[in-house]
C-alpha cells in the first residue's frame, strides 16, 4: 500500500487560513523564482570537482548580516501550533514546529529565508555520482550532545535510520533515502534510490535533526530533550500545551546562530488575544492577520509580510468520473474564467493579498510571471466554451466547507452560478481535509501551503498523492518530474515550469487568490525575517534589545 | 450534617460515573480519529491500525471504558493519546487557572450582584432601582467574549494598566495572579453580577412583607437591623440554590473567557484536546469537571443545611 501523503506544508495552511482568515498585502516576491540564489551545493552539476564547503556558503551563518555574539535578552513568541511532543522524528503538524525543536536540535543542513541551504552539522554535500544518488557528506568533529554523546557520522546513520522508521510528517522530504554508510567519524554516504531534489529540505528540517542515539528509547524524551542545540529546555516551566522555554548554552559551538538568552514559546490560538499580547508587551514575535496590520503600525509594531497559501477549488475529478463535465478541459477552463479575482481578492480579503491563476507562488521554481492574467474574467468566453463542450445548461459541483471559508465558497458559487454552474456548499464542521480527499467531492475548496515544486507534485500531481483521489495522470508531468530530479536546480527549474504551464492550461486547479500573510514584531527586535515557502521563521540569529 | 455529607458523596459516585460514560460513548459516535491526528499526515493505513492497537481503540467499546474505569478509581486518568502526557497531571496542571478565575468570578458577582439587589429592594419603585434593573439587564445580555474584548481594548491597550493574556501562580506572584485575573474575572462575572442582583431584590421584596419582618421592626428594631439581620438570611436560600448554579455557569463559561485571555487553564484544555480528539484528555477534562460540579452541590446543600434547619434531615 502507498503511503498517505499530505503535505507538510497544509496543516499550515489551515492554521493560517482560520486564524490570518482574509489577510493580505503585496507579494512582495514577486520577481518569478528563486533560481538567482540556487547555488546550493546538491545542485552542483554531477560529478563536479567543486567540493561545497561552509567558506563557498554565500549567505554566511548570520542570518540578518553583521555578527554579534552577544548573549541577551529574551524573546518571547506566539505561537499558534501545538507540538504533541519535542522528538523531531515524530514530529507531525506543520513547519511551525520548527521553532520548538530548532532551540534544542540541530538539523544537518540550515535552510535560509531565500530557500538555499547552508552548512549546519553537515559542512559540506555533494552528489559523488552522476546520477544524484549517492551524496557524501561531511560532520562537525566539535559538536557534543547534551548529554555528552559525542554527534559524530555513526550518531548521523543512526539518526536518519529512526527518522525513516519513526515516519515523521517530515520525513517525505528523505523519499528515496535507502541507506545511510559510515565512511569515517566526520563522512556519512547517503545512498537514494531515485534522485531527490527536496533531500535538502528533508535534511535541515525535523527529519534532518540529530538525538542523541543514547537517548533514543528515552520514554520522556518528548518533554526531556537530548541534542545539541544551541538552547537547553527549562523544564520547570513547562506547561504542556502553554508554554515551552529555552536557555543559551554558552559553549555552544556556533555562537553566531544563538540569538537572545532565552526563548519563550507561548502558544496563543486566539488571533485577537495573540495580538493583545503583542500589543501590550507581553510577546515580541507573532503571527498576525492583516485586518490588524493599521491597528500594529499604530501600536509601534514592526510588521512583515509573507506569501500564504494559494486558495480555490481543486477540480479534482479531471476523467470526470463523478461529474462528467469536469473531464471536459474547456469546462474546465471556462471555470477558470467565470471568476472575477480581483474582485474576490478587494470583497473577501479586503484587498489583502494577491489574486492569481496559478498554484505555484511566485517564490516557486515552477511559477511562470507571463501566465498571470490569462485567465482574465471573461464570462461570454465561459459560457461559449461550456457551449462548446456541450453543456450550456450547466451542471452541479461539489465542495466540503469549513466556517473560515464561507464566505469565499459561497463568493465563488455566485461567480459560478452567472455561468449556469451549481456549486452545492456541505458545510462540515469536523474533518474537512478529510472530506477534500475522499473523492467524494468533485471540486473541493482548499487553502493550500505550497514549497518545492517536486514535493508540492507528489502531494497534488502524480497518480496517489493524497490531494488526487479520482488519480488523474499525465505522463507528461510525470516525465518532467522524473528528469527535473536528477537535473540541478538551475536546469531542473524550466521542468517545472512547464509542469506549472501543464497544470494552468489544463486547468487542474481553480486558484483564486494568495492571502497575504503578517508577523508582527516588537521593533527591539532585529534580524527577524521571514522564510520563502515556509510558513513559520526560523529561530536563528533574532536580536533583542534592552 | 456529617450524614448528609455521607448521603450526598455517594449519590455523587452515580452521577460522576454517568457522566464519565456519556462522554466515553459520546467520543467513540463523534467523527475524527485520535490515530490520524497522532500519526500525522504521514502515516500509512497500517500505521493507524497499528496505533490504534496501541491506543486500545480497536477493543470492544465496554472493554475499553471499564480498564479506563479500573485506572481512573486508582487516581490514573490514563495517558494523553495526543502528547502522551499523563492525563491526571496535565488536568491537574490546568485546573488552578480556571479554580482561581471562578472563584474570583464568584466573588465579584456576590459582592456587587448582592448589595445592588439589596439597594434595589429597599427602594422598589424608585429611580435608583430601576437604574439598577437596567444595569442588571445589560449584564445579563451583555456576552462575556464581547465584554472581554473590550475591556482589554480599554484597560490593556489604551491604559496599560492590565496584562492582556497569561495567567501567574497565586504561589508564584500574588500581586501578579491579582493582575491577570481581573479582567478576566469582571468578563466572566458581569450576567452572574445582574443575575444576582435581580434576584436578591425580588427574595427580598418577597420576604420583607412576610410577618415576621413587621414583627421584628414593631419590636423597634431600624430597617437596616431587620433586613441584615432578618431579611437577608431568609432571602438567601432561593439566592444560594442561584449561586450554586451560577458558578457552575461560570467554570462553563470560563472556556471562552479563557480563549480570549490566553490562560491556560482546563476550558483551553478542553478545546484543544477536542480539536486533536484526544479521548483520553477530554475524558479527564470532563470527569475533574464532574467532581467539581459534584462539590458546588454538595457546599450548596450544607449551605442549605445551615441556613434552613428544616434541610439538616434531608
Amino acid at each position: 500500500m502507498r503511503a498517505k501523503r499530505w503535505g507538510a506544508a497544509l496543516l499550515v495552511a489551515a492554521v493560517v487560513g482560520a486564524t490570518a482568515c482574509g489577510s493580505g498585502g503585496d507579494d512582495s516576491t514577486a520577481d518569478g523564482t528563486v533560481a538567482d540564489a540556487t547555488t546550493v551545493q546538491a545542485s552542483q552539476p554531477p560529478g563536479s570537482d567543486d567540493a561545497a564547503t561552509a567558506s563557498t556558503d554565500p549567505s554566511g551563518p548570520e542570518p540578518g548580516g553583521a555578527a554579534s555574539t552577544e548573549v541577551t535578552g529574551t524573546i518571547r513568541v506566539g505561537t499558534y501550533l501545538y507540538p504533541p511532543g519535542l522528538d523531531p522524528h515524530t514530529a507531525t503538524g506543520g513547519q511551525p514546529t520548527i521553532q520548538y525543536l530548532q532551540p534544542v536540535y540541530d538539523s544537518l543542513l540550515r535552510r535560509n529565508p531565500d530557500f538555499t541551504f547552508s552548512p549546519m552539522v553537515a559542512t559540506a554535500w555533494q552528489y559523488t555520482d552522476d546520477t544524484n544518488t549517492t551524496l557524501e557528506m561531511t560532520i562537525r568533529d566539535d559538536v557534543v550532545f547534551s548529554d555528552g554523546t559525542p554527534l559524530d557520522a555513526e550518531a548521523v546513520k543512526a539518526n536518519l535510520e529512526r527518522a525513516l522508521e519513526k515516519q515523521g510528517d517530515f520525513v517525505r522530504y528523505l523519499a528515496g533515502l535507502e541507506r545511510v554508510d559510515v565512511v569515517d567519524p566526520t563522512t556519512v554516504v547517503l545512498h537514494l534510490s531515485a534522485p531527490s531534489p527536496t533531500l535538502e529540505l528533508g535534511l535541515s528540517g525535523p527529519a534532518g535533526m540529530l538525538v542523541s542515539p543514547a537517548a533514543f528509547d528515552n520514554p520522556d524524551l518528548d518533554t526531556n530533550p537530548v541534542g545539541s542545540g544551541p538552547y537547553t529546555f527549562d523544564a520547570g516551566s513547562f506547561v504542556d500545551g502553554s508554554s515551552w522555554a529555552y536557555d543559551a548554552k554558552d559553549d555552544y559551538w556556533a555562537p553566531e546562530l544563538i540569538g537572545p538568552a532565552r526563548l519563550e514559546l507561548t502558544l496563543i490560538t486566539d488571533p485577537e488575544a495573540r495580538f493583545n499580547a503583542l500589543t501590550s508587551g507581553q510577546i515580541d514575535i507573532a503571527l498576525g492577520s492583516v485586518d490588524q496590520v493599521d491597528a500594529a503600525r499604530a501600536a509601534g509594531l514592526d510588521v512583515t509580510e509573507f506569501d500564504v497559501d494559494w486558495q480555490g477549488l481543486m477540480l479534482m475529478d479531471r476523467g470526470g468520473e463523478m461529474t462528467p463535465a469536469l473531464g471536459d478541459v474547456r469546462v474546465r477552463q471556462a471555470l477558470n474564467y467565470a471568476v472575477d479575482r480581483q474582485t474576490l481578492v478587494d470583497a473577501v480579503l479586503g484587498g489583502q493579498g494577491t489574486a492569481t491563476d496559478q498554484i505555484f507562488p511566485a517564490s516557486s521554481y515552477a511559477y511562470v510571471p507571463e501566465l498571470e492574467g490569462t485567465y482574465d474574467y471573461d464570462p461570454d468566453r465561459a459560457r461559449q466554451l461550456l457551449a462548446d463542450a456541450g453543456y450550456a445548461d450547466g451542471f452541479t459541483l461539489r465542495t466540503p466547507s469549513v466556517p473560515a471559508l464561507n464566505t469565499f465558497v459561497e463568493a465563488i458559487g455566485g461567480y459560478l452560478s452567472d455561468i449556469g454552474v451549481t456549486l452545492q456548499i456541505d458545510t462540515v464542521e469536523t474533518g474537512f481535509v478529510a472530506a477534500v480527499i475522499s473523492g467524494d467531492y468533485d471540486a473541493p475548496v482548499m487553502s493550500f501551503g505550497m514549497e518545492h515544486p517536486y514535493a508540492d507534485a507528489q502531494i497534488l500531481l502524480v497518480p496517489g498523492a493524497t490531494f488526487n483521489p479520482f488519480g488523474t495522470d499525465d505522463p507528461e508531468i510525470d516525465r518532467l518530474l522524473s528528469e527535473a530530479a536528477s537535473l540541478p536546480t538551475d536546469e531542473a527549474t524550466e521542468k517545472y515550469r512547464e509542469i506549472g504551464r501543464i497544470v494552468h492550461d489544463d486547468a487542474w486547479f481553480l486558484p483564486i487568490y494568495r492571502p497575504a500573510g503578517v508577523y508582527f514584531t516588537n521593533p527591539a527586535v532585529s534580524n527577524f525575517e521571514v522564510y520563502q515557502l515556509q510558513a513559520a521563521p526560523a529561530i536563528y540569529g533574532w536580536k533583542i534589545d534592552g | 450534617m456529617a450524614r448528609l455529607v455521607a448521603r450526598r458523596l455517594v449519590g455523587a459516585v452515580p452521577l460522576v460515573l454517568l457522566a464519565s460514560f456519556s462522554v466515553f460513548v459520546l467520543l467513540r459516535l463523534a467523527p475524527g480519529d485520535p490515530a490520524a491526528s497522532v500519526a500525522g499526515q504521514n502515516s500509512t493505513l497500517e500505521q493507524l491500525d497499528r496505533l490504534r492497537e496501541q491506543m486500545g481503540l480497536d477493543r470492544p467499546l465496554l472493554v475499553q471504558y471499564g480498564q479506563w474505569l479500573g485506572d481512573a478509581v486508582r487516581g490514573d486518568l490514563g495517558t494523553s493519546l495526543f502528547s502522551s502526557q499523563p492525563v491526571t497531571t496535565s488536568v491537574f496542571d490546568r485546573l488552578p487557572p480556571t479554580l482561581s478565575l471562578t472563584v474570583c468570578a464568584t466573588l465579584l458577582s456576590v459582592l456587587v450582584g448582592v448589595p445592588l439587589g439589596i439597594a434595589a429592594a429597599t427602594r422598589a419603585g424608585s429611580g435608583r432601582d430601576r437604574a439598577i434593573s437596567m444595569f442588571s439587564s445589560i449584564g445579563l445580555a451583555i456576552p462575556s467574549f464581547w465584554l472581554a474584548l473590550l475591556l482589554v481594548l480599554v484597560f490593556v491597550s489604551r491604559l496599560g494598566w492590565l496584562p492582556a493574556t497569561g495567567y501567574v501562580a497565586l504561589t508564584d506572584d500574588p500581586i501578579g495572579w491579582a493582575r491577570t485575573m481581573v479582567l478576566p474575572s469582571i468578563a466572566l462575572a458581569l450576567p452572574a453580577i445582574g443575575v444576582l442582583a435581580r434576584q436578591t431584590r425580588s427574595a427580598l421584596l418577597d420576604v420583607m412583607h412576610a410577618d415576621f419582618m413587621t414583627a421584628a421592626r414593631s419590636r423597634g428594631l431600624s430597617v437596616r437591623r431587620t433586613i441584615l439581620r432578618h431579611g437577608l438570611k431568609n432571602a438567601s436560600i432561593p439566592l444560594v440554590t442561584l449561586l450554586g448554579l451560577q458558578i457552575l455557569s461560570l467554570l462553563g463559561g470560563s472556556v471562552i473567557v479563557e480563549q480570549v485571555f490566553a490562560i491556560p487553564g482546563l476550558g483551553s484544555l478542553a478545546i484543544s484536546s477536542v480539536s486533536t480528539r484526544d479521548f483520553t484528555m477530554i475524558q479527564g477534562v470532563v470527569v475533574l469537571t464532574a467532581v467539581v460540579v459534584v462539590v458546588v452541590n454538595l457546599l450548596v446543600d450544607i449551605a442549605y443545611a445551615y441556613l434552613n434547619p428544616k434541610a439538616r434531615t434531608a
